[in-house]
């Protein structure tokens, strides 16, 4: 390239990859622009003009395809109503959502957070208030929060006896429930003391999520709250020690849950040296005959199993005599949320007698609606009561045996101390 | 070092320095919220190695981690050699190894799964086995995720072992192996034996560094572990992945402990081969010097026998994946499929076509992110060849470098690549992940080309350069022409890799990149047999496709020209 119109086309060519960089220089940093004006909360309808044309991420756990067709749905209409753009990151774990918020705080980021809306309860939220990352209050402000009738269902303003305070939104409502396969089992256990019994007269037909698997942890606690209650005299000291965080009591009101867990260890599948990771698997297990009893935390599981012929039409699900452990759900918004008001108006959409009704019928959720009963239309009430004598269904009596749940401190301290007894493996090991 | 070589060092070296730098940081910070009981080490070991070192079990998921990454390299390349030896090169062994490459096209979490599927105790195996013994319920038997992680290493050797003869094939024409055996044999010795002993030790050094990518790989995989690994407790790499997604920020630091512990377990897996390398030369070298004067018949018998080994055993592990697929292919249209029965009794394709309305945005993304990184590596690659070219210097030892980000363990370097990018503002995105692709795509592409360029005869370029064409013309009108089965290669082989890249997409995407592989893997906690079967062939269906055109486009584009192949 010696002479001078190679010079000059080479040159240009510089010019073009130059441009061409600053080109994907310019995407890559693209930063939107607009700047955060506090939102006024009461004004509904600027928050809908304000969230037209907004792309909103909900971050939400993503293991069920029926939950992940209903938002696909829930995405649609919200596009075709309202404009806005729902876009549901699949989450394998919820808690990776908490972390990316409190690293994006830490590195500053407080207005261009990845996440709008998210999808939590309990541990999760509590970090997250503490940490003070969210946005708020907005919740009770929400047009459809009236429906859920808050002041005769004080859940729907407390998570795991943390005051939500308007910062989190119901939006499903869970409970502990028992299935089995009633081919091979005829009676089962209603106590946790007949779990016992019945895990050591028939070893390796039971077994649990493994810890901090959320289902597993679910099961010890309601171990815990049931056990403790037995042992204990007066129900209402029990009580309020779980609805406070956790103390130096902590070894006095979980020694009958893990005299519990050691005596029935290697009684469990696998003989206790393995455990699966979440209630899907436990789910499959049953299906495939290697247990013959197992739990989950949607009161419609079974149900919507066996319409999918994910468990066979024989199973059979009830809930413990002394009732089970029961919560909501909720959504939230974090406070470095670019798009908070599309986040408000999906999480009102989700509040509305149309979809949570859709989410029990169409869509065949295994958890249940958060609204209060009379706020359906008769139709849909109808349509309800059909539902809950489904075969497989538990029946609206059992259901109404709820225990609250423990405050989330007890989670923490329950899920470290089983790591600590059973995580390492062998127990004869010890710790190294 | 050419400045090339430093150009690259810089490309691959500074993301990786960074980033592993920014993940092992927080280890060492003092401000944790772990309250340690401070004995005599408190003052020399930061406070989140503490917690680490009494966390329970955590020696134990360390050895595991260790073992996986010394058994998997050893017994994939004892399966490779033995199966080499006992072919060499005929017909048959010719139309194995061809199976070979749609196998590693399979991505290592499908192959997990295929694998779990055959051998788990309700699993296709064990069905087969009730209905000749009538069994009604399935056995209690802990084989997958077993505490000694044998399934583990079983399945990081069925895709590995794909891996290394791929590797071998491509270095062995060069070594005149037939020339070697029949010297061998004029001493004595037994095809296999001559084999082991004449080939096998001028091809290894040709191997060593692409098994020390499966060292590293094998002691930090995070996905096969996942699904085939030990849970009580995991490999240390997942119980790391586990920290860093923990919602508390003690756990963090936790994690950073682990990332360094990681990175030391992985060196040491290295450090233990480099010994055991030495241990085999020693070995070897009087086996060889001795000769085979004396013709027992021991001595024919474990010719034999090595032989046998040889034929069977890497044909065995091709055909435990080709199985396993076929079974995910089962689940994936068998809505009813219980224990014990042999195939489905009820079948649909409801899973499909649930699965084909999902996939449109993640296949979308995993083919833009594949063709952005590709794209950029293939460039890369061909201005630093041929300016080297051009320049006459020689490129072998620029290969090291490249293997660097094959050599530090994903999750310890890419966690602290989103570290830097969340620093630098960078929102999570197509570009951000094809960026990291780029640095695990890049290896491959340019030792492809490389090799294309070394074979290059350059008598080529001298005619066209006498007939007055410059350096530019000669590039695209004489190198690239000829050089097209490499570019195919190189392109189809990267974009097979990109497409199955789990950890990068995941960590860097923030989840917001949904691809193929990111859906699949999420489904893993999902549990339903038939959605995780269509998921898995999902994914297994471009990055084989890829291979097949990696295959097939050569003969196409050569199909009128003679010798080009």
């Amino acid at each position: 390239m010696g002479n001078s119109s190679a010079r000059a086309q080479s040159a240009k060519k510089t010019l073009l990859v130059a441009r061409f960089a600053i080109f994907w220089f310019s995407i890559l940093f693209s930063v939107n622009a607009s700047s955060q004006q506090p939102i006024d909360v009461d004004n509904w309808q600027k928050i809908t003009d304000d969230a037209r044309g907004q792309r909103v991420y909900f971050h939400a756990w993503g293991g069920d395809t029926e939950l992940n067709a209903h938002l696909t749905w829930i995405a649609q209409e919200m596009l075709s109503r309202f404009g806005v753009e729902l876009i549901h990151v699949k989450l394998a774990d919820t808690s990776s959502a908490v972390t990316r918020l409190i690293a994006e705080n830490a590195a500053g980021n407080v207005e261009r957070g990845s996440a709008d809306l998210i999808w939590l309860n309990g541990e999760n939220f509590s970090t997250l208030k503490r940490a003070n990352l969210l946005f708020g209050p907005w919740a009770e402000e929400q047009p459809n929060f009236a429906l859920v009738d808050a002041d005769r269902y004080p859940e729907m303003r407390q998570d795991f006896g943390v005051k939500t305070e308007g910062f989190e939104s119901p939006w499903t409502r869970s409970q502990l429930i028992f299935y089995y396969d009633s081919e091979r089992l005829i009676e089962p256990p209603r106590t946790a003391e007949a779990l016992k019994n019945w895990i050591k007269e028939n070893p390796g037909e039971f077994t649990y999520p493994r810890p901090p698997a959320f289902l597993g942890t679910t099961l010890l606690k309601q171990l815990l709250v049931e056990l403790a209650v037995n042992r204990s005299q007066s129900s209402a000291e029990v009580e309020s020690t779980f609805s406070l965080p956790v103390t130096a009591a902590f070894d006095t009101f979980s020694a009958p849950l893990w005299t519990f867990l050691d005596e029935i260890h290697s009684a469990l599948l696998r003989e206790g040296r393995h455990f699966p990771q979440s209630g899907t698997q436990l789910r499959a297990a049953l299906y495939d005959r290697e247990i013959s009893l197992a739990f989950a935390f949607s009161p419609n599981e079974v149900v919507s199993s066996i319409s999918r012929n994910e468990l066979a039409a024989s199973t059979k699900s009830y809930v413990f005599d002394s009732g089970t452990l029961s919560n909501v759900s909720f959504v939230a918004i974090p406070k470095n949320a670019p798009s908070k008001q599309g986040a408000m108006l999906v999480s009102n959409f989700l509040l509305s007698p149309e979809v949570q009704f859709r989410a029990a019928i169409n869509a065949k959720l295994a958890s249940e609606p958060v609204l209060a009963f009379d706020n359906f239309t008769p139709e849909q009430q109808a349509a309800l009561r059909v539902n809950a004598q489904a075969p497989g269904a538990v029946t609206p009596i059992e259901l109404a045996r709820k225990i609250q749940e423990p405050h989330p401190s007890w989670t923490n301290a329950i899920e470290r101390e089983w790591l600590k007894r059973y995580g390492g493996g062998a127990p004869s090991k010890g710790d190294e | 070092m050419t400045w090339a070589t430093r150009f690259l060092f810089f490309v691959l070296g500074a993301p990786l320095l960074l980033g592993s730098a920014l993940a092992l940081a927080p280890a060492f910070t003092q401000t944790s919220l772990v309250v340690n009981s401070t004995g005599q080490m408190g003052q020399l070991l930061p406070p989140a190695f503490l917690t680490l070192l009494s966390t329970p079990g955590i020696a134990t998921s360390a050895i595991t981690s260790l073992v996986s990454g010394l058994l998997t390299p050893a017994i994939s390349l004892a399966i490779v050699f033995l199966f080499l030896a006992a072919t060499q090169g005929n017909s048959i062994g010719n139309a194995i190894a061809k199976l070979s490459a749609p196998v590693l096209a399979i991505p290592h979490a499908a192959a997990a799964f295929a694998l779990a599927l055959l051998l788990a105790p309700s699993g296709v195996a064990s069905r087969v086995v009730a209905s000749l013994l009538g069994w009604d319920l399935p056995p209690d038997y802990l084989f997958i995720n077993d505490p000694n992680g044998l399934a583990l290493i079983l399945g990081l050797v069925l895709k590995e072992a794909p891996f290394l003869l791929l590797i071998s094939l491509a270095a062995l024409p060069s070594l005149g192996a037939p020339r070697r055996v029949a010297l061998a044999r004029t001493l004595g010795y037994k095809p296999t034996t001559a084999w082991l002993l004449t080939v096998a030790p001028v091809l290894y050094p040709l191997v060593r560094l692409p098994l020390f990518a499966v060292i590293v790989f094998a002691s930090s995989a995070v996905d096969v572990a996942l699904i085939l690994g030990p849970s009580l407790p995991p490999t240390l790499s997942v119980r790391l992945l586990e920290w860093f997604v923990a919602p508390e920020i003690e756990s963090r630091q936790l994690a950073s402990a682990a990332a360094l512990l990681q990175l030391v377990v992985s060196l040491s897996a290295l450090g233990i081969w480099l010994l055991f390398e030495r241990v085999v030369a020693r070995a070897f070298a009087p086996l060889a010097a001795r000769g085979a004067s004396r013709l027992s018949a021991r001595r024919v018998t474990y010719d034999t026998a090595l032989t046998a080994l040889g034929n069977a055993l890497l044909p065995l592990s091709l055909a435990f994946i080709l199985i396993g697929i076929g079974a995910l292919m089962l689940t994936s249209v068998g809505t009813e499929w219980r224990y014990p029965a042999l195939v489905p009794s009820v079948w649909s394709t409801q899973q499909w076509t649930s699965a084909l309305s999902e996939w449109r945005a993640p296949l979308f993304n995993a083919t833009m992110i594949a063709l952005l990184s590709v794209t950029a590596a293939l460039a890369l690659s061909l201005f630093m060849l041929e300016a080297q070219a051009r320049s006459s210097v020689s490129t072998a030892r620029i290969a090291t470098f490249l293997y660097l980000p094959l050599l530090v363990p994903q999750v310890v370097f890419i966690s602290g690549i989103a570290v830097l990018a969340e620093r630098a503002l960078l929102p999570p995105s197509l570009t951000l992940v094809a960026a990291g692709h780029f640095l695990f795509v890049l290896p491959y592409v340019y030792l492809t080309l490389q090799g294309g360029y070394a074979r290059f005869d350059t008598r080529w370029l001298m005619l066209a350069r006498t007939l007055g064409a410059s350096n530019t013309v000669c590039f695209w009108r004489i190198r690239l022409p000829l050089l097209s089965t490499q570019l195919v290669t190189a392109v189809m082989l990267g974009l097979a890799i990109s497409l199955s890249l789990y950890l990068p997409t995941q960590i860097l995407g923030a989840g917001r990149i949904p691809t193929l592989t990111t859906e699949a893997i999420a489904l893993v906690s999902s549990g339903n047999r038939s959605t995780i079967g269509t998921w898995a062939l999902l994914q297994s269906a471009l990055p084989t496709l890829c291979f097949m055109l990696a295959l097939v486009l050569p003969r196409l584009i050569w199909s009128r020209r003679k010798g080009m192949l």
